[in-house]
């Protein structure tokens, strides 16, 4: 039934020889090799074991903080019992885990790994229309990672992630170092976005339209979009808190005749849009994950592809619902309440036509299908919550409680990094070859899915009781929700921690990958697991859409009775 | 306006695999650079007269403004060739400035529209001035 | 942007001199060089953008200060980087244009004229700044009135002065730090225009330095009035 639609020389000496012929990983030896790499591909795997080094390091830092709250810390008569960590040393922890995990790995998650490894392969393009400039930008993120950690020896960061003035200009930290490694991370995001628009625009194998484009690529152009246009302000804003802070020069800092509102603004001008760098990516990966265990064209493509795009114009016009109590004008606020809504829309159309893919469908419940069902449950919840929050009155009641964290830890956590683990089983055979072990796949979903619920479900309880975030004590009524919220939390590390295991068994001795495990039509299947070193041997020709799956035989199935 | 759009995209940024279009660039003649150099340095001494003159506010800002906007379009449409490149390229700029209007209206409404409840939250209020004089001192 | 044209790949064998080996013709490449480079354009519009949105409200907030604050600054000197910087424009739109027409000269030594417009920019801003250094308008608590008046500047402004330093030399030094990047650039687009690298059929890199110095220009005509004019 996997009919060849797409019309992809194959070189008869490797079909013979099946798969003697070097891959990208063995095509060159040595590290030397590596570090001056071009391939795509390689920069791809790179930016994956970079994510997924500091995804774990951030996760250490997120299970501190959660230990710290299980402990029982409330005012004793010398108002200074602690429980593992002191105030201060707590604020450093949650700045470093949200520091981390927002501008070292979910940025860079799905767009810089698996946007490298798959947009080339998805348009049938020999590499990126920049080959040197992605390298540069790897090396630029690296940078800036060392940038952001170097600053834990010098005396941490106590601002959280948002460094908001003017506590950040004021703060005895080392604010500049966190703030120069966030700004030199930034270029790296613009590079690659430049890269992306251009490869999209310029790569595409001939009959592959805009309408034949994986619907992951059209979530990679959205994405792209935000990155070129948002992350220079985000540039701005810390190069002048930076100087804020050093100078004095009274923009940011109320005493010296400024507004630390505008540091809001500046800030959430990007910090906004960048919430749809993370999550679009992810939205692109549900589409294609669904879809191909759906066995069935997509529901709504044009709806899909444009509503990204909808996503990222109109997540520009938002940034205001974070600053409700902020001292910023009723008008405004009323008009970015009004705005926040018309973002669900865009969002809205996509989950329907994720459910209504699945209906009817020809279901395979693979690992990465499981994922991307977790997806599709707490991402539902992220942005219901989301809704509440940008509701004018309510979110007087919630602001800067644990419902503002657990809504965005749904979407950004229970949405990215469940769509990016799912979109690591769906590509892995592709990437490395090797099969992975799909009831250890599901086992380790089950606890990531059951222990993040218990996790952050608690929070949405605690927030409403109006138990305030970034605080390293509580009142002895919260203890219950707090212990229950660490317990999940660990859940949540197993979970991950398995999928660890497994991915490591993998490598060593994982069944081998045949060419195309899913079924799949896009490009990126046609090719050799893993690819060749060129990608393709000679140019792919398209003459089918990615989803234009043969028709399901619902004869033999009791769903199709409709 | 939409179908309009959609060409624009399609058709001028599509990959060189389809139809090539002519590839030989659009030499214009000397005498245009000039005539554009001439003209900035006319809207030059413009702008320097009106400053000096003293125009009442706000119109001194505009004609300034205006003049400097006729200014960039001379440099972006002839010296950045604009005019005769891809159309995409113009959309991308425009899209840009278009991105940076948000910016600046949304802001500016909300920096403008403060103390509409509590008069004593603007930045213009006798208080709010009075109030940052006062921290100023310190 | 346009590096890629660099190296001729020895691979493709019947691919044109210049044509990296995954592009397939000269028009792809030579369009996506300048896609890429109108995109950062659009990213640098957006960077200054903020810049320009900082002066917007000071300027509301304190529009005595602005007012008197701008007399410290010398228009005529503006005005003279002014005329420098819309000629470098000029000199570097021939470059391009004598790059379309295949002359090597036209491309050398409009490139030549552009760095020395460009460093000529940069040595009268740097007589500005000396000055303002020797008279104490420095940025935020750096600003030092009384030194000022010591000097026989009437520094003596109401409201924020130090606010009005600050975005001066925020503004003018991130405009002056872009100038210095282009001049780089363009020291290295002689070394190529020596090796002769560029023809008609191949500039796109000297195209895309020169977009990025018209840009750096455009952001001159904003500033100049913003700055040194304000009535």
């Amino acid at each position: 039934m996997e009919s060849n639609h797409n019309n992809v020389p194959q070189s008869a000496h490797a079909a013979s020889a099946g798969g003697a012929e070097p891959n990208y990983i063995n095509a060159h030896k040595g590290i030397w090799s590596w570090m001056t790499t071009v391939d795509h591909k390689r920069l791809g795997l790179m930016y994956l074991v970079g994510v997924l080094t500091f995804f774990g390091l951030g996760g250490i830092f997120a299970l501190l903080v959660r230990t710290q709250l299980l402990g029982p810390i409330f005012g004793g008569a010398s108002g200074k019992q602690e429980w593992l960590f002191s105030g201060d040393t707590y604020n450093k922890l949650f700045t470093l885990h949200g520091a981390v995990m927002v501008f070292l790995v979910i940025i860079p998650s799905i767009p810089a790994s698996l946007g490298n490894f798959f947009l080339p392969l998805m348009l049938g393009a020999k590499d990126v229309a920049f080959p040197k400039l992605n390298l540069m930008s790897f090396y630029v993120y690296v940078l800036g990672g060392i940038f952001l950690l170097f600053s834990i020896f010098t005396g941490a960061v106590d601002t959280g992630w948002t460094f908001y003035t003017p506590y950040s200009s004021t703060t005895s930290t080392s604010v500049v170092s966190a703030v120069m490694g966030v700004f030199i991370l930034g270029f790296s995001s613009i590079l690659t976005g430049v890269n992306f628009i251009v490869t999209i625009h310029k790569m595409r194998a001939p009959g592959l339209t805009w309408v034949r484009l994986p619907l992951f690529v059209w979530a990679q152009y959205a994405t792209s979009l935000i990155q070129v246009l948002a992350t220079p302000v985000l540039a701005i804003t810390l190069m002048l808190l930076a100087i804020e802070r050093t100078m004095g020069i009274g923009i940011f800092d109320a005493k010296l005749g400024g507004d630390p509102v505008l540091f809001q603004h500046f800030f959430w001008f990007y910090s906004h849009p960048a919430v749809y760098i993370m999550i679009l990516p992810a939205f692109g990966v549900i589409s294609e994950i669904i879809t191909i265990n759906s066995r069935k064209q997509i529901f709504g493509y044009k709806a899909i592809a444009m509503s990204s795009v909808a996503i990222a114009v109109i997540g520009f016009l938002v940034w205001g619902h974070h600053m409700f109590t902020s001292g910023q004008s009723e008008l405004a606020s009323a008009v970015f309440s009004f705005l926040t809504f018309a973002v669900a829309i865009p969002t809205a159309i996509k989950t329907f036509s994720w459910v209504a893919t699945m209906y009817g469908g020809s279901l395979r419940m693979n690992s990465a299908m499981w994922y991307a069902q977790a997806f599709l449950f707490l991402f539902t919840i992220g942005g219901l919550t989301g809704l509440f929050l940008g509701t004018l009155s309510v979110d007087i009641h919630l602001h800067d409680t644990y419902f503002v964290v657990a809504h965005f830890h749904y979407v950004m956590m229970g949405g990215t990094m469940t769509a990016f683990v799912g979109a690591l089983h769906h590509w892995w055979p592709k990437m490395t070859g090797r099969m992975l072990n799909e009831f250890w796949g599901k086992v380790s979903c089950f606890f990531v899915f059951v222990g993040f619920n218990v996790t952050f479900f608690s929070q949405f309880l605690l927030g409403t009781k109006g138990m305030p975030r970034r605080y390293a004590n509580y009142l002895p009524e919260f203890q219950t929700w707090h212990q229950i919220s660490t317990i999940g939390s660990y859940l949540l590390g197993l979970g991950f921690f398995i999928t660890l295991i497994y991915m490591i068994q993998s490598l060593i001795n994982g069944e081998k990958a045949p060419k195309n495990p899913w079924g799949g039509l896009s490009l990126e299947w046609e090719t050799d697991s893993p690819p060749i070193e060129h990608n393709f041997h000679g140019q792919p020709v398209v003459n089918n859409g990615p989803y234009e799956f043969p028709e399901i035989d619902h004869s033999k199935s009791n769903r199709g009775g409709h | 306006m939409f179908q309009k759009l959609r060409s624009l995209v399609l058709k001028s940024a599509s990959p060189a695999h389809g139809g090539e279009h002519g590839s030989q660039p659009h030499v214009l003649p000397l005498k245009t650079y000039f005539a554009v150099f001439g003209a900035l340095l006319v809207l030059t001494v413009l702008t320097v007269v009106v400053s000096v003159i003293g125009l009442p506010q706000p119109t001194a800002i505009i004609v300034a403004m205006v003049v400097a906007a006729v200014k960039a379009s001379l440099v972006v449409l002839w010296f950045m060739h604009l005019k005769y490149d891809d159309r995409f390229y113009s959309l991308i700029f425009i899209i840009s400035l278009f991105f940076l209007a948000l910016f600046f209206i949304f802001t500016s409404m909300d920096v403008l529209s403060r103390g509409q409840v509590n008069e004593e939250e603007s930045f213009f209020s006798q208080d709010g001035i009075q109030l940052r004089k006062d921290f100023m001192k310190k | 942007m346009g590096q890629q044209s660099s190296h001729s790949t020895a691979a493709g064998h019947n691919h044109p001199k210049y044509l990296a080996h995954h592009f397939e013709s000269m028009e792809q490449q030579n369009s996506s060089g300048k896609l890429g480079m109108w995109l950062f354009l659009g990213q640098e519009v957006l960077f200054f953008s903020g810049l320009f949105l900082m002066y917007v409200l000071a300027r509301m907030f304190y529009p005595d200060t602005f007012l008197a604050a701008h007399e410290l600054l010398d228009w005529k000197l503006g005005a003279l980087n002014t005329i420098f910087l819309l000629t470098s424009s000029l000199t570097m739109a021939l470059a391009v244009r004598g790059a379309q027409v295949n002359s090597q000269p036209q491309m050398y030594w409009n490139i030549v004229a552009t760095i020395v417009l460009g460093g000529a920019f940069m040595v009268v801003k740097y007589i500005e700044y000396s000055h303002k250094f020797h008279d104490g308008l420095l940025p935020g608590h750096f600003f030092d009135a009384a030194k000022a008046m010591h000097n026989g500047v009437p520094a003596n402004i109401p409201g924020a002065p130090a606010v009005f330093f600050a975005i001066y030399f925020i503004m003018t030094g991130t405009h002056g730090l872009h100038v210095l990047i282009g001049m780089g650039l363009m020291l290295w687009l002689l070394v190529r225009i020596k090796r002769g690298d560029f023809n008609s059929e191949n500039h796109v890199y000297l195209e895309n330095v020169g977009l990025y110095w018209h840009i750096v220009d455009l952001i001159w005509i904003f500033l100049f009035p913003l700055l040194y004019l304000v009535r």
